[in-house]
């Protein structure tokens, strides 16, 4: 064993194998640490997904959701794909995804059609372009929207149980012909025989059939995985219906229709979606990988950033007593007939806006079936004469001016009264009064009255005072820092430089200036706020998806000082009060609260004559509750209440049951303490805040 | 037989090293399969997630719920606010119970105003 040509031979082996090492071991170092095979850009690996980001929620005062996102799923066809298998797809897909199969399979069949289309030619030495007609076919055809990822999933769990007929057939005779087909030793002996031919044509069958369902079963493979696709899409879901869908908005996709593989993302088009779509957006990610036959190369990941989610908007809105407000607006636009109803419901300290509604309204979720006027927010979009309602403000301005005092007494005429210039002034007919206090003129309010008491001041001081109570300029309710005033009219006064007797007089009861409805109740709020005037808010703040509070909106007054005095505050109120106990909206008294307001009712201009119309008006009614320690403030207001069939186009009648309801249902809600008691419930809190002690 | 056994020595290792390699290289090849996959587990999940949060939020709005109880007929009303007694509690801050934190309801001047209950069934 230890001979010399032995030793000599191990040697050579050792050297071989040595060698051999060597190279596989250079090469290992090559590999691993000069030139690791990294995937190169351009390579055709490479692929940048976006990771979108899901847009915030939006949310009630107390958490409840009233918008949010969720992912579906848009599914297409590739006709060309599924070519001649349309058939079998869709008889499989239709009951899965809920369509009739034949409108699906002329979904799926292609459907080829001669285009122009540009293609760039060389012509001596230039490139010019030339339009050809090409055939071209629908490659992507959106065969159902909105499919959720159960369906859709169970529509890819039943797939691999698809077999095209023809592969079927071919499968069954296959395995029909492989049973024919004699053993081995049964060849040998047909050789013997001499029926190699027979047999070498049947084997050739064989071969055919089985090239052939190769082929189909690729067919198959392509028509299962590229058939019918799914791109994930964001739908934002309204759970509440059209309840506060003025307040939402609504959104729509940023792009008709974007590049492959780039998430179609929402915007806000209207509404707190609009005013807030920057921090509702969220900021998409990012993920740089390579991909080779399908199969992400993970450890080759680049730039890998998580999407960050929108955030919340909290909203003071209310989702009970917004469901009140809009069951009560439901009910009124049976009972009124309007041609559109406004509610806003207001904390009167805090300016925060508990409910806001409209009719005619939408289903955000189904908004583009809703004609464009009931999208729209009557409550600050759409200003109107604001009627008597105004004559809240001619009364504080004077009394704050230490013009009057509500104990004065005026001289209304009897319902006629013929200013120094312009036409004379009237109240209803048949309502006339004669000298009454001020108080008196308001509770049943006179026309006379607001107007002889409008005259006495300056128009730059009923104008001045328009301002302080935020008439004739935008709230800013819709967040005005935010590029524009989404939408809010700022009211005013047609032509204010012609000013004259007759328009100050007509603008004391109510005519001649337009207010938006959230205009009007702000006002009321800032008399039952002690004079006080607090910016209208609409959102509580701003959050994380887990809760965290990023931004919060705290109330604000809208000036440093107080729009009136709370002297003037507390004789208006007094005069408010008297308009529900002795004045015009005594059908809005409740059993358990004091209850204050005031009645108003606007002739509307024909704008066919241009005159004030004796068949259309807009009919008002804004009140608080409980009069003494306002909580709620509620503005109710109806254009164009149809008056046939018993109903009435005054404010207390129009609107005052609405408000009454409303106000019921809320201050139950909210377990206002009720300031007049029945004498049963009167004793019972008695007896339980003073008890009696027994024994020692 | 030095130069053999170190010659099997760097075979050895580097027949190690590259196993290794290939070892190494399956493993990276199997965590990312794996990471793919818990990664597509973990989008499926938040969906989930995120489909229930809309269905609960369509349950217990105040349409469904009026309409549940409609279809129900269990016949329940508000409480009236003259159902509701309100104790004066003495010596309680005012401005801390439950409601004055929503800002709804005033404390007077004795103390804060709590609500304790509706008496009577409805009406």
């Amino acid at each position: 064993m230890s001979t010399p040509g032995f030793q000599f031979r191990l040697r050579g082996l050792a050297w071989m194998f040595g060698v051999a090492f060597t190279v596989l071991g250079v090469r290992l170092v090559f590999v691993q640490a000069i030139r690791p095979q990294l995937p190169k850009a351009n390579d055709g690996t490479e692929q940048t997904i976006v990771r979108p980001a899901m847009r915030g929620a939006i949310l009630d005062a107390q958490g409840n959701v009233l918008g949010k996102s969720r992912v579906v799923y848009d599914v297409h066809a590739d006709p060309v794909v599924i070519g001649t298998n349309a058939g079998v797809l869709a008889a499989y897909a239709a009951p899965i995804l809920g369509r009739p199969a034949a409108e699906l399979m002329l979904l799926m069949t292609p459907q080829p059609e001669l285009r122009m289309s540009p293609t760039n030619v060389m012509e001596a030495g230039m490139v010019r372009t030339q339009w050809v007609r090409r055939w071209y076919t629908n490659r992507s055809v959106l065969v159902q929207s909105n499919v959720e990822p159960a369906v859709w999933g169970r529509y890819r769990e039943g797939l691999t149980n698809v077999m095209l007929p023809r592969a079927e057939s071919l499968a069954a005779e296959l395995k029909a012909g492989q049973k024919a087909t004699p053993r081995s030793w049964a060849r040998v002996e047909a050789l013997v025989r001499g029926e190699a031919t027979a047999m070498k044509v049947d084997q050739q069958r064989l071969v055919r059939i089985r090239r052939e369902l190769h082929a189909l079963r690729q067919q198959q493979a392509e028509v299962r995985i590229n058939g019918l696709t799914a791109s994930a899409v964001e739908q934002r879901v309204y759970p509440q219906g059209h309840a506060a869908a003025h307040v939402l908005g609504y959104t729509t996709n940023d792009v008709v229709r974007p590049p492959r593989g780039v998430p179609v993302r929402l915007i806000g088009a209207t509404g707190i979606e609009n005013r807030f779509d920057a921090e509702l957006r969220g900021v998409s990610g990012l993920l740089e990988t390579h991909r080779v036959k399908g199969r992400e190369l993970v450890q080759f990941r680049g730039r890998d950033l998580a999407a960050r989610d929108g955030l919340n908007v909290r909203l003071t809105i209310d989702s009970h007593l917004q469901s009140i407000v809009e069951q009560a607006l439901d009910e009124a636009v049976e009972a009124i007939q309007p041609r559109a109803i406004t509610c806003v419901m207001v904390r009167p300290r805090t300016g925060e806006i508990l409910a806001m509604a409209n009719r005619p309204t939408y289903d955000p979720n189904h908004v583009r079936t809703a004609p464009v006027d009931h999208r729209m927010n009557r409550a600050i979009t759409v200003p109107s004469e604001p009627g008597s309602t105004f004559k809240l403000l001619t009364y504080a301005a004077a009394i704050d001016l230490g013009l009057a005092d509500i104990d004065d007494l005026v001289d209304c005429a009897h319902g006629v009264w013929q200013p120094p210039s312009g036409r004379p002034v009237r109240d209803i007919a048949g309502h006339g009064l004669g000298i009454v206090s001020l108080e008196e003129a308001f509770a049943k309010s006179s026309n006379v009255g607001a107007a002889r008491l409008g005259l006495r001041m300056s128009p730059e001081q009923m104008i001045g005072y328009m301002r302080r109570l935020g008439f004739l300029q935008r709230t800013g309710v819709m967040y005005a820092n935010r590029g524009n005033w989404g939408g809010e009219h700022p009211g005013g006064i047609p032509e204010p430089n012609r000013m004259n007797i007759e328009r100050q007089g007509r603008m004391s009861y109510g005519y001649g200036l337009y207010a938006t409805p959230l205009q009007t109740v702000m006002a009321a709020s800032a008399i039952a706020n002690n004079g006080v005037l607090m910016k209208p808010l609409l959102v509580h703040s701003l959050e994380t998806v887990e809760g965290r509070v990023v931004m919060r909106f705290d109330p604000t007054p809208a000036s440093g000082e107080p729009a009136i005095r709370p002297s003037t505050a507390a004789q208006m109120r007094r005069a408010l009060r008297a308009v529900v106990t002795d004045g015009t909206a005594r059908i809005v008294a409740l059993e358990d609260y004091e209850v204050a307001g005031k009645t108003g009712t606007a002739h509307k201009v024909d704008p066919a004559t241009r005159r004030q119309s004796n068949e259309k008006y807009t009919s008002t009614f804004v009140g608080y509750l409980p009069a003494d320690q306002p909580e709620l403030c509620i503005l109710v207001l109806a254009d164009e209440p149809d008056k046939r069939g018993g109903g009435s186009h005054f404010g207390g009648r129009a609107c005052g049951p609405v408000f009454r309801t409303i106000a019921q249902q809320a201050a139950s809600y909210l377990a206002i303490p009720p300031t007049l008691r029945t004498n049963e419930t009167s004793q019972l809190a008695e007896t339980l805040n003073n008890p009696v002690v027994r024994g020692r | 037989m030095g130069v053999l056994v170190r010659a099997l020595l760097v075979c050895g290792v580097i027949a190690t090293l590259g196993l290794g390699y290939v070892r190494h290289n399956a493993q990276q090849l199997e965590l990312g399969r794996q990471i793919t996959e818990q990664e597509r587990r973990r989008d499926r999940l938040r969906q989930t997630v995120n489909i229930q949060e809309v269905t609960i939020a369509t349950l217990v709005s105040r349409p469904e719920l009026m309409a549940r109880v409609q279809r129900f007929n269990l016949g329940l009303v508000p409480v009236a606010p003259a159902q509701r007694i309100f104790v004066t509690v003495p010596g309680a801050a005012p401005g801390k119970g439950p409601a004055n934190e929503e800002g709804l309801m005033a404390a007077g001047p004795g103390g804060a105003r709590f609500p304790v209950g509706a008496v009577g069934v409805g009406r």
